[in-house]
């Protein structure tokens, strides 16, 4: 039975379309529950969960910045307990708790279900679709290089998912960069520094909306360098599975060797 | 005469495939063998911590916690939250690679470039033709058998 594209599959593990590639692949669980702690939706995001990811995602920036949370944070941190108490707004800082602990639940769950259904999947020989386009977008499987992803995504969060056409989780991190750039002034903190005026640097920053930036910063340049490794593992399944069916020929002769000549 | 090349996925590939049915090759005469690199073990659960991904797990975490002290601590120390935050996150990822290599003592899984051989049957005076195209899409090498 040739293995190359059909549609008739129970269990598929790759959904390829001209937007996206949604995908199951082995994870180690505690790793992604590491992210969603680290950014509440991220580990939802990581395993290709876009629309409960960013949601999710949405979720945190607007009741951390309501509830101050990030600021308290720092403020702890730094030993003035005080301010950090007077500085959390009781009416939203309650809500953050019982979603907070779902997010990290939720993705371990997910994580080890997704996982079996990979495993299924792959028994089967789901089959894969090595490209897609449509009226708007085009999307193929290829061979992309990992590092290039976390480069860019390094450079601005968003643009390695860019480069291996996760346009939903691209976009919307690329949009969670710049109302987070803009909302802490760094890019006045930057200046200031790079003129070694440190002072103006401090007071200019807003603790509150820079403490999402390391977070997203890794969720970016981590998942580029996952998905895209899971991505080229796809490329070469599905060009072997294509070889193996149209250039294997049984009617191919083999070369003869000089069998005399040994004797 | 039989030419033998290696290949490493890509698109290249089947160009070159392409290439060499468009001089009049026939698909009997081409032999391509994709090399399964796994053994013959299936995918595992513990395949999927042992995979290359594992190997720099800890760089990402640890890169994204320091340069979050970095930003928290650069608030009260001299160079302020922007230089502190950049040299958290080097030093994270540093200290990342240095726990998985020399403390859990994680290996790079070896990465064998060869994924393709393909073997290609065609008449002696074809055969300067069929290595140029083979050559010129990205071959790792290739061999020549002359039939006897």
């Amino acid at each position: 039975m040739p293995n190359t594209y059909s549609k008739k599959v129970r269990r598929p593990y790759v959904h390829m379309s001209s937007f996206n590639l949604n995908q199951f692949h082995l994870r180690n669980p505690w790793i992604v529950v590491w992210w969603s702690f680290s950014f509440p939706g991220a580990g939802h995001m990581m395993l290709c969960k876009y629309f409960t990811g960013s949601m999710l995602m949405l979720w945190e920036f607007v009741v951390n910045a309501q509830s101050n949370i990030n600021l308290a944070i720092m403020l702890s941190m730094t030993g003035q307990f005080e301010k950090a108490k007077s500085v959390l707004e009781p009416r939203w800082f309650f809500l953050y708790m019982g979603v907070y602990l779902f997010t990290a639940w939720d993705s371990y769950r997910l994580s080890i279900d997704l996982n079996k259904l990979y495993l299924v999947a792959d028994r089967e020989d789901a089959s894969i679709l090595p490209a897609s386009i449509s009226t708007l977008e085009s999307n193929y499987l290829d061979v992309r290089k990992p590092w290039t992803g976390v480069i860019w995504s390094c450079i601005t969060p968003g643009l390695g998912q860019l480069y291996f056409n996760r346009l939903p989780s691209g976009f919307y991190l690329l949009i969670c960069f710049i109302v987070s750039i803009y909302e802490s002034h760094v890019g006045n903190a930057l200046l200031a520094t790079m003129t070694g005026h440190f002072d103006y640097a401090r007071s200019v920053l807003n603790p509150e909306w820079l403490l999402f930036l390391p977070s997203i910063y890794g969720i970016a340049s981590y998942d580029a360098f996952v998905l895209i490794k899971e991505l080229n593992k796809l490329f070469k399944i599905e060009q072997s599975r294509f070889l193996s069916d149209h250039y294997q020929s049984p009617k191919f002769k083999m070369p003869k060797v000089n069998v005399d000549r040994e004797m | 005469m039989h030419l033998v090349s290696v290949f490493q996925h890509s698109i290249y590939l089947e160009l070159a495939i392409i290439d060499l049915e468009q001089m009049g090759i026939a698909k009997e005469n081409i032999l391509a063998l994709p090399l399964d690199k796994n053994g013959p073990n299936p995918p595992s659960f513990q395949a999927a911590h042992e995979d290359a991904v594992s190997y720099v797990d800890l760089a990402f975490i640890l890169a994204m916690v320091f340069m979050l002290l970095g930003g928290i601590y650069g608030f009260i120390l001299a160079w302020g939250p922007i230089i502190w935050a950049l040299i958290g996150m080097v030093v994270g990822a540093l200290l990342g690679l240095f726990i998985d290599v020399f403390i859990l003592k994680k290996r790079k899984p070896k990465n064998i470039p060869a994924d393709v051989v393909m073997m290609v049957n065609c008449l002696d005076n074809q055969a300067e033709v069929v290595e140029k195209i083979l050559w010129s899409h990205q071959a790792l090498g290739v061999a020549k058998q002359p039939d006897l």
